[in-house]
């Protein structure tokens, strides 16, 4: 690589010339963007020639079909273009997994691409890691750089010293392949701090990880989840439609969220004991023999040793420990059974609370087992048939790696291919069982996601090389050696996303450029097809994007014409009774209340009640995400106008005892660490719980509009696992909270 | 650092006498037994087979591990028994650990070879 010369580096951050609007100048420039589509000249300077609307006669508006990609859903939409410039956001009517809906950050998606904050060039620090040196690189300086920083690792510590966290867009397969292709086993995802624990549960109850069919649903009960406000296509929409056709729902949550507010019922459940009310339901549904014996013959495995076990779970007893009254366990366990088939536990999606989890989940998954509801209308379900296939491609064999990933044998259900950021860091700073000393993320950031950001640090201390891939400078960037922009999913042209819908959907997508990439920005294809030239294996990525998508539409062909013509294939594959006529993908081949993997690897069988820990003056920590943002992609203009930072939930009367009054800033301390951010007095929440949003206390000061506003979730939360699966437990961490003086 | 791409079958011409092996779930090496796999097996059971002998698709879970078990026990009866014989034990072992490991009812079901 050819040094860059001193004048090529700059500083970036709050000193930084072009970065330095003030709150109401950055809001007035939104506002320009915003008046784009009345005509106005808007942001040059910002952007690229090609997206600067400074003309002066106005071109017609064109229709272009994409795939959102403000948050995991990636709802169909159709962005309409003026001068080369996106003016507006609409859904795509055609798109049913999202029932044709756009939600506020699908529409805030052209702040996302017109962001001043957005990566404009690749960079590389040159000072202390966090200092905000930066110098300018040329991609060729930048892809030379990173080639030679691989191979060096890889010589001294083999192909699996570089970890990958290729993330969740729809060019991560990319990095995955090239992960796999450079020849290591060390990759990881942002899921790992999410839905692990409830897909191994589920895995581990009915082979499957499973679709909730809301839509159809009579009876649901909510617990552990906020799918009306934390937005889930299509069950967010059709929660509502159900409850229009007579559901009803049933929320457990310490706080009274959104779904709570929509709810029949809500009960302000003491946190950690989730479990204590599903063992009590399912003895009732059992003791009363409330399910369906044919059902249960062909079906269920375990059924009398689970009678028996739950025997001791009686409502009375779970009263005690979940705070919800016996009768009404009682009642609730009827009713959802009366119900049955169509009724629901609803499974859910992050599942990263607890250290026992998985068998939290597995009690929600037994229920409904008990429920018959698996594979039928208004129950749970199977993944549909897509047809979208995985392109093959050759992966090597290093006979000096070693012999698995890094957190290999930490946890007995770990998922291989997704592992655990959680114990991948802990085996890192201790350099064992072998060092890992490089690390390439991609629109991935543990800075601000990943509990106790004290140990991200301290981990970083341990590698010599981190590259991260983003569009904007978020905290994972900020402590970076060498940065690469990415393009928003507005520029660039993507592969083929297969989607699951429940009943209303398995279908097929892919993004065509809307507009042209701006800055220096080069999608993932493009740098591993430039990478894997540098590193020797070239072959790998000799594909175009055309040919991959063919091949991954090889069995659907129709599907190319389905998705130029709607923006989305449908595949009219079998939605219920996929599995009426084969078994299960279980050891018994039904649905397992006894799991006998877990007897013969000394684990519990079936779930076993573990009280949460409580202490004397301390409060239990709940974190959560609102429907205007998706974890920590906070820094929008338009979207930070609904909420510009986070505050403390707190129960009133505990804030009394405590004198502490609504508004005033107070400290979260934990054994992790310590955030200060103002305290909002609130009676929906309850009294041994207090709760924080996530994405906001950013420590990257390119991330104008959340830098230091609110508290980072990462900065106070304790890291802990579970057991299981080795997802990070976010829900286990117990606070003090103080008035904050001075 | 040795990189392995091909792993020729030895042109030996010693043919075992036996038709089967007992295997094991715990030991053997699943990251080197998908490399093997997807070098020896899956040329002839990918979607659409390139190898000599084509034959349906395969991957670790299209079978339970019990399936696999008995597949790997008498290797001797399948069509492919040749190509299997002159493989050495070991490579045997790692290709079963992996999709035993990867099997349709196993803790992580594996899609693809």
């Amino acid at each position: 690589m050819k040094p860059a010369t001193d004048s090529s580096t700059r500083e970036h951050g709050m000193k930084t010339e072009a970065k330095t609007l003030s709150r109401r100048g950055f809001l007035q420039a939104s506002a320009a963007v915003a008046a784009t589509a009345a005509g106005v000249p808007a942001l040059k300077g910002y952007v690229s020639s090609a997206h600067a609307a400074g003309v002066a006669q106005q071109a017609p508006i064109t229709s272009h079909y994409t795939v959102c990609d403000m948050c995991f859903n990636r709802c169909g939409m159709i962005a309409q273009v003026q001068n080369g410039r996106v003016v507006k956001l609409d859904p795509n009517p055609k798109f049913l997994k999202s029932r044709g809906m756009l939600c506020a950050r699908g529409n805030a998606a052209v702040e996302h691409l017109y962001d001043p904050d957005r990566l404009k060039t690749p960079l590389l620090r040159k000072g202390a890691r966090g200092e905000g040196k930066w110098q300018q690189l040329t991609w060729e300086q930048a892809l030379d750089h990173t080639a030679e920083q691989f191979t060096r690792i890889a010589e001294k510590y083999t192909r699996c010293g570089v970890m990958f966290s290729p993330g969740s867009d729809m060019q991560s397969q990319f990095l995955n392949r090239f992960a796999e292709v450079f020849g290591s086993y060390n990759i990881t995802s942002h899921e790992t701090l999410c839905l692990l624990s409830k897909n191994r549960a589920y895995l581990d109850t009915f082979g499957e990880t499973p679709y909730a069919d809301v839509l159809y649903s009579k009876y649901i009960i909510i617990a552990g989840a906020n799918p009306l406000e934390a937005i889930i296509t299509p069950d967010t929409i059709d929660l509502m439609e159900a409850r229009k056709n007579g559901c009803k729902i049933v929320v457990l949550d310490p706080r009274y969220t959104k779904t709570a507010a929509l709810a029949d019922e809500w009960f302000a459940i003491r946190p950690g004991t989730d479990m204590a009310f599903f063992l009590a339901l399912t003895s009732v549904i059992t003791e009363e023999r409330l399910y369906d014996p044919d059902f249960a013959e062909k079906m269920l495995f375990g059924l009398d040793e689970y009678a028996a076990h739950v025997r001791q779970y009686t409502p009375e007893w779970a009263a005690g420990e979940c705070g919800i009254p016996a009768q009404d366990i009682r009642r609730i366990a009827r009713e959802i059974a009366a119900a049955a088939p169509a009724s629901m536990i609803y499974p859910g999606r992050r599942s990263s609370d607890y250290e026992d989890s998985t068998q939290i989940r597995r009690s929600m998954a037994i229920a409904n087992a008990l429920l018959s509801n698996w594979d039928r209308p208004g129950g749970v379900l199977a993944a549909r048939e897509v047809g979208v296939r995985a392109p093959y491609f050759d992966v090597p064999w290093y006979d000096d790696n070693p012999a698995d990933r890094i957190d290999h044998g930490m946890a007995p259900g770990l998922i291989h291919h997704e592992g655990s950021f959680k114990l991948m860091r802990d085996a890192i700073i201790k350099g064992e069982p072998y060092p890992i000393r490089g690390w390439f993320t991609f629109k991935t950031n543990f800075m601000q996601t990943a509990a106790n950001r004290n140990k991200t640090l301290e981990m970083l201390n341990h590698l010599d090389f981190v590259v991260n891939a983003d569009i904007v400078m978020s905290d994972t960037a900020w402590y970076s050696d060498l940065v690469l922009p990415s393009p928003s999913f507005l520029e660039r042209n993507d592969p083929v996303s297969a989607l699951q819908g429940s009943s209303a959907c398995a279908c097929a997508v892919w993004r065509d450029a809307v507009v042209p990439a701006m800055y220096e920005c080069r999608d993932m294809l493009w740098i591993c097809t430039e990478l894997s030239k540098r590193l020797g294996f070239p072959e790998s990525f000799d594909f175009t994007l055309d040919e991959y998508r063919k091949s991954q539409l090889e069995s659907i062909p129709e599907a190319f014409e389905a998705i130029k013509a709607d923006g989305v294939y449908y595949n009219p594959s079998k939605v219920y009774g996929i599995y009426f006529d084969s078994p299960l993908k279980t050891q018994a081949q039904k649905i397992e209340l006894f799991n006998q993997r877990y007897a013969h690897e000394g684990l519990d069988p079936m779930p076993v009640y573990k009280a949460p820990r409580r202490k004397e003056g301390a409060f239990r920590l709940v974190v959560g995400r609102t429907a205007f943002f998706t974890h920590s992609n906070t820094n929008n203009a338009l979207l930070i106008e609904f909420k510009d930072e986070n505050t403390l939930w707190m129960h009133p009367r505990p804030a009394a005892k405590l004198g502490l009054k609504d508004g005033e800033m107070v400290e979260v301390e934990s054994s992790a660490g310590k955030v200060a951010l103002a305290l909002r007095l609130f009676e929906g929440m309850e009294e041994e719980t207090v709760y924080m949003a996530t994405g906001f206390g950013a420590l990257s000061p390119e991330l104008r509009l959340v830098h230091n506003r609110g508290a980072s979730i990462a900065e106070v939360l304790e890291d802990h696992s579970d057991f299981i699966s080795g997802n990070m437990a976010m829900h286990e961490t117990l606070v003090t909270v103080t008035r904050r003086v001075g | 650092m040795k990189k392995q791409t091909f792993i020729g079958f030895a042109a030996a011409l010693i043919l075992v006498s036996y038709v089967g092996i007992s295997v094991a779930s715990e030991i053997g090496n699943a990251r080197k037994g998908r490399f093997l796999f997807r070098q020896n097996c899956r040329p002839c059971h990918m979607e659409n087979p390139v190898g000599a002998k084509p034959a349906h698709y395969l991957g670790p879970d299209a079978k339970t591990q019990v399936e696999w078990k008995a597949v790997f026990e008498s290797y001797g009866d399948l069509p492919c028994k040749d190509e299997w014989s002159k493989m050495s034990d070991e490579d045997r072992q790692d290709i079963f650990r992996y999709v035993h490991d990867g099997a349709k009812d196993s803790p992580t079901p594996a899609k693809c070879g």
